[in-house]
């Protein structure tokens, strides 16, 4: 019986060894910075934020106190996180971790984008932007008929982009921002095309279609690093081109014009 | 010295009274001496070096009438015959069967093996059902991942690894989802034998276990009708000369029963038919035939989830048994096994797999003394599908028709009483061939052909040895090679029941390990036994299901092709006699997945297993059992964070975002250990034209919430966990009537 006790004793003491791992979060940057390439575009904004632990309560928006920048061929931009307001004649802080800086990007320039952390980790990355994009047809205020036939497409194009992975159309009924959750989601879905034209309209026949009204038609010159970073919800997820943690350093272009939609 | 060899011998043969048939395991033994051994598988038996004098030679097995006999051997020269026809009557049955215990123990090398006989079945613990499985379960090296599958997990095995033989044929899903049934009812069951590891050369191709089940001899007439709050379950069973036949059904109905204590409907059905019938040609000639048919089916269209699964079984065997003259014996059987199982989503998913099975076995056996020798060969040729329509993202079709054959040379030698060697060598050859399956998901255009029709060929070496250090105690130790040409898509490493078989073919080659086991035993004079085994597996190809795999890409992206390592130790003590029986065990078990990319516990990594039953034998026809089971926490891939995706939104010219979960490196998180206690008890009472019995069951005594599985609900801040959890406090009664 001793022996018996003693194997025993011998197992308990090896299952004691045993010991599983303890996983702890360690929270990484997530960065964004998106340019927009546009005549509407008046300043260009930098995201900077991090990943949370999943018990965490999260009511703010991203990390204050970081040194941003993007370095080009020749100037260094800075994006502080506080803007001047013309209104109260006042510098303002911005919302945390938003940081505005203003750019005249060069289509052969490839920028750096550097973010300093306030725990002193610096991210970086590089990327080429988007030129700017223009619709040539259909031409602002042109009326355009859903009903027409077949053989009357009614091709959207534009010029070609450089820097540009693909292009996204919409078209968005032409109403105030506080009416767009009203109208079908259906408008909110691009159409994809790597082309400088695409039968758009042909496309959307069976879209529902309020007649006689004005709608916003907008196409996006996206390059790919934002293309890689918004596959989050298909196999293999967000891809950053960040030297760490999360987010993107890359640019869209935009521009948009009215049409008149009949049946 | 030579005294000592010198002595009497008395030899002869044990059988059946009524059916002539050798009683493998009975005892022979002369009373009141040292001098005992058990009948041979053919019946033989010797008895050596007996003093002369006069002896009580007693013929004892379990299930038959005790003959006595007084016999005299008048010098040490003396060679006595003496042959035993045993009449079979119907007694009270312990919990396991001594004599064969003791066979077991003296002449096979009982590394890994467990003998469980349809008696020892019938008076294991049992809760709402008995059941093989869940008996199984309970045995040291054997885990589980959910109260909702009976599926087997085998020292860092999963279930696909396992060969599970219904009268040798394979049977490729004998699990329900539901967890309390397997596939298996016990009356249609005669002899189980499960072998956790290092397993002879007569079983190939699987790398961790077999499960070997004979369908029950039919028996004069009779029969049984048991029903409980979850299924009922019929047989009858008869014989009429030289032919006999059985058959028993079942079907459950938690569809009516589970929406009474539990708060959401459950549509979902499976039922069990299990045929035997068998001929006794001659006195030296048997065939039998067996027919198995499963289904399951789980239908949620009603409830407004789109959502159907299902699979079954069918199987068909016919078995000849020839006695080709003392001591040869030939087996063979033909037979049919067909799976088949089903998934489907919505219209936007369907998914079919299935396999038919058609198998021939031979096999020659000599049995001795000293020696026995077998030998034999198998072919088989399976038709294969695995399809999957969820258009746009991915249609394939894998349709393949692979061979699989083997030649196997096993001899098992006991030069003396302490020493014991099973040797064997196992020659297999596999045919992967798959034409014209694979097609682009576009273009439709056959991708790879050539490298669809691969030819393996896979020597194994199995030598198992058993040492005696006294006439209780023994050590094993056993090692061998194994190789196993098919794998199971088990998402969540089984929690999600959705099996489904794939031969390998094309980049996915043969699943490979070895064995290596060491053990200790010792065995009571009333068939109680401790057991100790350490053991080592190094599997040197693994395919694990790739949890992330690109579904437009399956035939490339379906699994993770690596290593792996299982270890660990088993430990169990077993009282096999007295007004308490049952056992305890205990396992300590680690099971890494490893290859150039990835490494990671499985999902069915249990650190430590405990299994506690008992039955008590109240008197009266009363038992009272109980079953505690403790498992430390199974591996999982959990989220750990979050972070958030902005985005510029076109259509609202703004910044918007959403929340991405981080996940936890594959299983690297683990759930709270598992534990429960189900208590029942049985009330028999004897009638002249048979016996009821009333039994009343209680699953999870303490209504402990096992976890199955976790998820965050996004939509508050911050996030809460929440969990799915298994089997809660579940009472149950039933009622069988046996005549």
């Amino acid at each position: 019986m001793k022996r018996f006790l003693l194997a025993g004793l011998i197992l308990f003491v090896f299952v004691s060894c045993t010991q599983e791992e303890d996983y702890e979060f360690e929270p990484e940057p997530n960065i964004l910075g998106l340019m927009r390439i546009g005549d509407t575009v008046s300043s260009q904004l930098i995201i900077v934020d991090q990943s949370y632990d999943i018990t965490d309560t999260v009511n703010e928006y991203g990390v204050n106190g970081a040194t941003v920048r993007i370095i080009g061929e020749q100037d260094t931009f800075n994006f502080p996180d506080t803007f001047w307001d013309p209104w109260t004649e006042s510098w303002v802080h911005s919302i945390d971790g938003w940081y505005w800086g203003w750019i005249d990007f060069s289509d052969s320039t490839s920028y750096s984008l550097e973010v300093v952390l306030p725990w002193d980790d610096t991210v970086t990355a590089d990327a080429m932007m988007p030129t700017p994009i223009r619709i040539s047809s259909p031409a602002d205020s042109d009326t355009v008929s859903i009903s027409a036939q077949p053989h009357d497409p009614h091709v959207v194009t534009w010029n070609f982009c450089k820097n540009t992975e693909l292009y996204l159309v919409y078209c968005i009924p032409d109403v105030d921002t506080s009416e767009l959750g009203n109208i079908s989601p259906i408008f909110s879905m691009p159409s994809f095309t790597m082309d400088t034209s695409y039968t758009f309209f042909l496309e959307r026949m069976i879209a529902p279609w309020i007649y006689d009204k004005y709608y916003v038609l907008r196409v996006i010159a996206v390059s790919p690093e934002y293309v890689d970073y918004m596959g989050a919800e298909v196999p293999g997820g967000s891809v950053s081109n960040l030297s760490s943690g999360y987010g993107m350093f890359g640019g869209i272009a935009e521009d948009a014009v009215r049409v008149f939609i009949v049946p | 010295m030579i005294l000592i060899l010198l002595g009497a011998t008395i030899t002869g043969s044990v059988a059946d009274k009524e059916t002539g048939e050798a009683i493998a395991g009975c005892s022979v033994y002369l009373e009141g001496t040292e001098f005992g051994t058990s009948a041979a598988s053919n019946g033989y038996y010797n008895l050596d070096r007996i003093p002369r004098g006069s002896y009580t030679l007693v013929f004892s097995i379990i299930s038959y009438k005790e003959i006595k006999r007084r016999v005299a051997l008048e010098n040490e020269a003396s060679v006595l015959y003496e042959n035993a026809r045993l009449e079979r009557v119907p007694i009270q049955m312990p919990a396991v069967e001594v004599s064969s215990r003791r066979i077991e123990f003296e002449q096979e090398v009982t590394a890994s093996a467990f003998r469980i006989d349809k008696e020892a079945l019938k008076h294991t613990p049992v809760m709402i059902e008995r059941d093989l499985f869940r008996t199984l379960m309970t045995l040291p090296g054997v885990t589980f991942v959910s109260d909702f599958t009976s599926a087997l997990y085998v020292r860092g095995g999963s279930p696909d690894q396992n060969l599970v033989l219904l009268d040798n044929m394979v049977l490729y899903n004998p699990f329900h989802f539901g967890g309390f049934l397997s596939t298996f009812m016990i009356d249609a069951v005669d002899n189980v034998e499960f072998l956790t590891g290092g397993f002879p050369v007569r079983y190939g191709n699987r790398l961790s276990a077999v499960l070997d089940v004979e369908s029950v001899d039919p028996e004069p007439l009779g029969g049984y009708l048991s029903t409980s709050l979850l299924a009922t379950e019929g047989a009858v069973w008869g014989r009429l000369g030289d032919f006999g036949g059985m058959l028993t059904v079942r079907r459950t109905y938690f569809d009516k029963v589970i929406p009474i204590f539990m708060d959401f409907e459950f549509p979902y059905y499976f039922y069990d038919i299990h045929g035997v019938l068998s001929w006794r040609v001659t006195s030296k000639t048997r065939l039998e035939a067996t027919f198995f048919n499963t289904k399951d089916k789980l239908d949620l269209a009603e409830e407004s989830i789109p959502i159907g699964v299902g699979w079954s079984n069918q199987l068909v065997t016919l078995r000849l048994i020839q006695e080709l003259g003392d001591p040869w014996v030939l087996k063979s059987w033909v037979g049919w096994s067909r799976y088949t199982a089903d998934f489907s989503f919505s219209d936007l998913m369907d998914a079919e797999n299935g396999i038919d099975d058609f198998s021939a076995r031979t096999m020659f056996i000599r049995t001795a003394e000293v020696s026995t020798v077998e030998l034999g060969a198998e072919a088989s040729y399976l038709k294969f599908i695995y399809k999957v329509d969820a258009e746009p993202f991915a249609s394939y079709d894998i349709d393949g028709r692979p061979e699989y054959g083997a030649a196997f040379f096993s001899w098992k030698y006991k030069p003396g009483p302490l020493f014991l060697l099973q040797a064997g060598t196992r020659a297999g050859i596999y045919h992967a061939f798959y034409p014209d399956t694979l097609r682009d998901s576009i273009s439709g255009e056959v991708r790879g052909i050539d490298s669809l029709d691969n030819l393996y060929i896979e020597p194994q070496v199995r030598v198992s040895a058993k040492y005696f250090l006294t006439a209780d105690d023994a050590l094993n130790l056993s090692v061998g090679n194994f190789y196993q040409n098919l794998a199971m898509v088990l998402p969540e490493g089984g929690r999600i029941p959705t099996n489904f078989w794939i031969p390998v073919f094309g980049k996915y080659g043969p699943q490979q390990v070895i064995h290596l086991i060491a053990g200790y035993e010792h065995l009571f004079a009333d068939g109680s036994r401790i057991r100790i085994e350490p053991y080592y597996k190094h599997y040197l190809h693994l395919l694990a299901f790739n949890e992330m795999f690109d579904i437009s890409d399956a035939d490339e992206d379906l699994f993770s092709s690596g290593a792996g390592r299982a270890y660990g130790a088993d430990f169990s003590i077993e009282k096999a006699s007295g007004r308490l029986t049952g056992w305890i065990s205990y396992s300590l078990a680690f099971s890494r997945f490893i290859s150039d990319t990835l490494e990671f516990y499985t999902n069915f990594d249990r650190r430590h297993n405990l299994n506690v039953l008992g039955t008590y034998d109240l008197g009266k026809n009363w038992r009272v059992n109980a079953h505690f089971t403790f498992a430390s926490g199974m591996p999982y891939a959990g989220t750990l964070g979050r972070y958030r995706i902005y985005y510029w939104d076109p259509v609202r010219q703004e910044w918007r975002y959403y929340w991405i979960t981080i996940e936890a490196d594959r299983n690297s998180l683990r759930f709270p250990a598992y534990h429960r206690l189900d208590v029942g008890a049985s009330k028999a009472w004897e009638f002249r034209w048979g016996t009821l019995t009333v039994r009343a069951d209680i699953v999870n005594v303490y209504n402990h919430k096992n976890v199955m599985l976790y998820y965050y609900d996004m939509s508050n801040e911050p996030p809460v966990q929440r969990s799915v959890t298994m089997i809660p406090f579940f009472p149950s009664i039933g009622i069988e009537v046996r005549f």
